[in-house]
């Protein structure tokens, strides 16, 4: 593959969401755009991927370690907000609702892509419960995200803490990050015991 | 209602508009002219899947890249849809939009018996499963959430049997919470439906012997979901012995039962027609009652039927709201009133010669 185009076709059809298609369309897209946008483009990958790391206490992206809400002594520490993946960190903020501190597993149980309890970063959370009166399960509300939840309370349920899983009422088989911000407060008000 | 239909590149048919209105329609030609594909474009509308194959592509004519339906359809209020495939990919729109499937299934309700569903009557019972999750989801569009949940965990449940089953706890936990939905839908319908058959039956005035529907759930729904988490607990030590799992609506039965004992063993092929249109009339029944009025679709109609048990449907098929009958035998259709005669010719539709009923005038036909 020297051609460069098909080169770029090819890296940008390696992106989640993203078919040959679509690839096709973008790579033809940045061919008509001025050259100085294609560089920031580039830079901002490269800028991402250079600065940018995960946080070692609660897996979030940031550029200081540890992150800013989990160095922030404002942050309620005994408040811990359990997610699949860092971006769904930002819908929750937006809510204004939680004042604790996040745990990001890295992933949601899938026997289907090989994800076990092995594959999520389950060591750090139970390394951090000392001090956290209660856990909220704020996994998606999809068929993994909620065995991903079951699996949670089971585990966390000799620890000594209330672990609570928000109320999505149906789950609908979708995504944090597609949830509106009322309706992931209300989910996050009415979070239920399990 | 079905009020204009546009196929380009579809099957054996030749680009068409047509405005075929509401009544019974009967579409007449020898085979291969173009009658099934008319009725699969249809029920590929309301659908947006084909009753003969999995893959759209095989319904792009010969010679072309991609197909393309667009209906128009007159319920409470007017409605297009459109589907179609092209090389990348299948689409489909409700007025102009993409939109979810179960928006797009609920604008056009139909109920079909077609060559393809005679398996229900005869093969393996997931055709019966099938057509059972067809009936919930034409009654309640919403139900697709519960299928695809349940067919979600379903799935991620065997493959962790396939490698060995440890950790199954939490999803038969999620699994038991669909199991427990899935089933009490299926049984609500089967209950509603053994109703309006027996309703469709009377209707007949036939001297026919018991027909009846009896749905066997592989875990029953009555204890809620805590009983069937017992269920799938107690059977898990199996379950990881066979890598497989073993109860479930993905096991279930539904019996379909002539003079008391299973139909597809004991009915002829002509007394399974019968049943097949029966239990049509009685599905599309239900979507009237419930205020979503179906479109009726009956391939090959007269097939397996003699001319004493096609009068005696006659009157039940042709009283639907909108009605699509097809047959290659014009001659048995001689005195047999209340319908539009169209004649299916080489891939297009138009007016039957030497019909004498009245309303297809006010209907027409362009090649564009
Ligand atoms: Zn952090």
């Amino acid at each position: 593959m020297s051609d460069p185009l098909a080169r770029l076709v090819g890296e940008l059809s390696r992106l989640p969401g993203i078919g040959t298609k679509t690839a096709t369309r973008l790579a033809h897209h940045l061919l008509k755009v001025p050259a100085a946008d294609c560089r920031a483009l580039a830079d901002a990958i490269v800028e991402v991927t250079e600065k940018l790391f995960y946080c070692s206490v609660c897996n979030s992206i940031t550029d200081v370690e540890p992150c800013g809400i989990c160095s922030d002594p404002q942050r309620d520490a005994s408040l811990l907000c359990v997610v699949e993946e860092p971006f769904n960190i930002a819908p929750v903020e937006r809510t204004g609702e939680f004042r604790g501190r996040y745990h990001v597993l890295m992933g949601a149980l899938s026997p289907q892509h090989g994800v076990g309890p092995e594959q999520l970063r389950l060591a750090g959370l139970l390394d951090r419960l000392g001090g956290v009166r209660e856990v909220i399960l704020a996994t998606n509300p999809s068929v993994e995200g909620e065995a991903t939840a079951l699996y949670l309370a089971r585990l966390l349920k000799p620890k000594e803490v209330k672990v609570t899983r928000l109320a999505f009422g149906m789950p609908v088989g979708g995504d944090i990050e597609y949830t509106d911000e009322v309706t992931l407060a209300r989910s996050l008000a009415g979070r239920r015991e399990i | 209602m079905l009020a204009q239909l546009s196929c380009r590149s579809f099957r054996n048919l030749t680009d068409t508009d047509w405005h075929p209105g509401a009544g019974c329609h009967l579409l007449l030609g020898a085979n291969g002219t173009g009658k099934t594909s008319l009725l699969e474009a249809i029920y590929l509308l309301a659908t947006t899947r084909s009753f003969r194959t999995s893959q759209p592509e095989d319904c792009v004519r010969w010679g072309e890249e991609s197909f393309h339906l667009r209906g128009e359809f007159e319920n409470t209020e007017r409605t297009s849809l459109e589907v179609g495939w092209e090389p990348g990919g299948r689409h489909r729109a409700v007025n102009g939009s993409s939109t979810t499937l179960a928006s797009h299934l609920g604008v056009q309700p139909v109920v079909s018996w077609t060559a393809a569903d005679h398996e229900v009557l005869s093969g393996q019972p997931a055709h019966r499963r099938r057509f059972l999750d067809q009936g919930v989801v034409g009654l309640k569009p919403a139900a697709l959430g519960v299928l695809a949940r349940h067919r979600r965990a379903l799935g991620q449940k065997r493959e962790l049997l396939s490698r060995g089953g440890r950790g199954l706890a939490p999803w038969n936990e999620v699994l038991a919470e669909a199991i427990s939905e899935l089933v009490s839908l299926r049984q609500q319908y089967v209950a509603r439906l053994r109703v309006a058959l027996g309703r469709t039956l009377t209707e007949t005035g036939e001297a026919l012997p018991v027909i009846d529907l009896r749905y066997r759930p592989s875990i029953a729904a009555e204890g809620g979901a805590e009983h069937v988490l017992a269920r799938l607990a107690a059977v898990g030590a199996r379950e990881r012995e066979e890598k497989r799992p073993l109860l479930g609506p993905h096991r279930d039965e539904l019996e379909v039962l002539w003079g008391e004992r299973p139909a597809r063993r004991v009915a002829s092929a002509g007394e399974r027609k019968l049943v097949g249109v029966l239990l049509t009339i009685a599905r599309g029944r239900l979507l009237e009652e419930a205020g979503r009025s179906p479109v009726y679709l009956l391939d090959d109609a007269d097939a397996e039927l003699d001319r004493g048990r096609l009068e005696a449907l006659w009157p039940l098929v042709a009283g639907g709201p909108q009605v699509f009958v097809s047959s290659n035998r014009p001659v048995v259709w001689e005195g047999i009133e209340g319908a539009t005669r169209w004649a299916v010719e080489g891939g297009k539709v138009g007016p039957a010669q030497g019909s004498t009923h009245g309303s297809e005038t006010s209907t027409q036909v362009s090649d564009k």
